[in-house]
């Protein structure tokens, strides 16, 4: 990059990479404070406007990109929209299903029992008899 | 990262291109006509917008596209009918927009003109005007600064430091 002070001082206000001591001697320059304190006075006044455009820009812009902004209410949107809760219905069948049939296996609330077998004493099984 | 949203580009981008718009032509409702189609523009190659270049860069260099593409298309229009002046007859109150910075920015020649206001409406790097305008980033780095050089002499130190509000710039 030139040395040439102002330049230096501008391309610093860009943001772009200037070395420390290159920046220094730039500093040091006759005028270089002045030039510095005008350029960023042109930066303030460029950034001071507000203009806008008129309402009949934005009620035009409207039908233009609003155009894309609806693009959710395309055919393949509200397929892929439909798919989606269906989806999301079967997941929420499914947990509920699945909540229940574990919910009977719980310490407190034992599997209901599904046949029963009777032991006999003293044919089935002996008091003190050994294993 | 897909291509972005045009309304979402819309949203972030406008108002720098309809501003970057109106001080390279320093005609309000040129400016909005231009803004429009430069949307136009980006609705219809959102399909084809490279990831690499940044966002902003890619709508600066559509804006200056079509300011490029107007500008050619009036050197071609009739003497008597040109689009700039009767957009400013209709609408005479255009004129109490130009301001001293205007005007001083109006007396730069284009390329330093846009690559100022780029920078300072865009916020683009010297990289990205550079390929928004299709030159160097030491050429873009030179427009700028000569610029600021110009506008400094044109404003004068005392001027140049007097902070407009932006209800006295839109005046």
């Amino acid at each position: 990059m030139s040395q040439d002070p102002l330049e230096v001082l501008s391309a610093f206000m860009d943001g772009e990479p200037v070395a420390p001591d290159t920046l220094a001697a730039a500093l040091l320059a006759p005028g270089a404070r002045e030039a510095l304190v005008d350029f960023a006075g042109v930066r303030a006044q460029i950034a001071a406007d507000d203009s806008r455009p008129s309402p009949a820009f934005y009620r035009a812009m409207n039908g233009l990109v609003g155009d894309r902004r609806r693009g959710v209410h395309t055919p393949w949107a509200i397929l892929r929209a439909a798919v989606a809760v269906v989806v999301l219905a079967l997941a929420a069948v499914g947990a509920i299903s699945l909540g229940g049939r574990f919910r009977g296996n719980t310490a407190e609330e034992p599997p209901q029992a599904t046949r029963i077998i009777q032991f006999t004493p003293g044919v089935d099984w002996h008091e003190g008899a050994q294993r | 990262m897909s291509a972005p949203d045009a309304a979402a580009l819309f949203d972030r981008h406008h108002l720098a291109v309809f501003r970057f718009l109106r001080r390279m032509t320093g005609d309000f409702s040129l400016a909005e006509d231009l803004t429009q189609e430069v949307f136009l523009r980006v609705v219809r190659g959102l399909d084809s917008y490279e990831e690499r270049a940044r966002e902003t860069s890619w709508v600066f260099r559509i804006a200056r596209n079509v300011l490029s593409d107007r500008l050619r298309s009036q050197t071609r229009a009739p003497i008597d009918a040109p689009v700039h002046e009767a957009v400013a007859l209709a609408r005479p109150a255009v004129q109490a927009l130009a301001t001293a910075l205007d005007q001083a920015l109006s007396r730069l020649p284009d390329e330093e003109r846009e690559a100022f206001l780029m920078r300072e409406i865009g916020g683009l790097g010297y990289r990205e005007i550079a390929e928004a305008c299709g030159a160097t980033a030491d050429a873009a780095r030179m427009r700028i600064y000569r610029a600021r050089l110009a506008l400094r002499q044109a404003l004068g130190p005392s001027r140049s430091v007097t902070i407009m509000t932006p209800r006295e710039v839109s005046k």
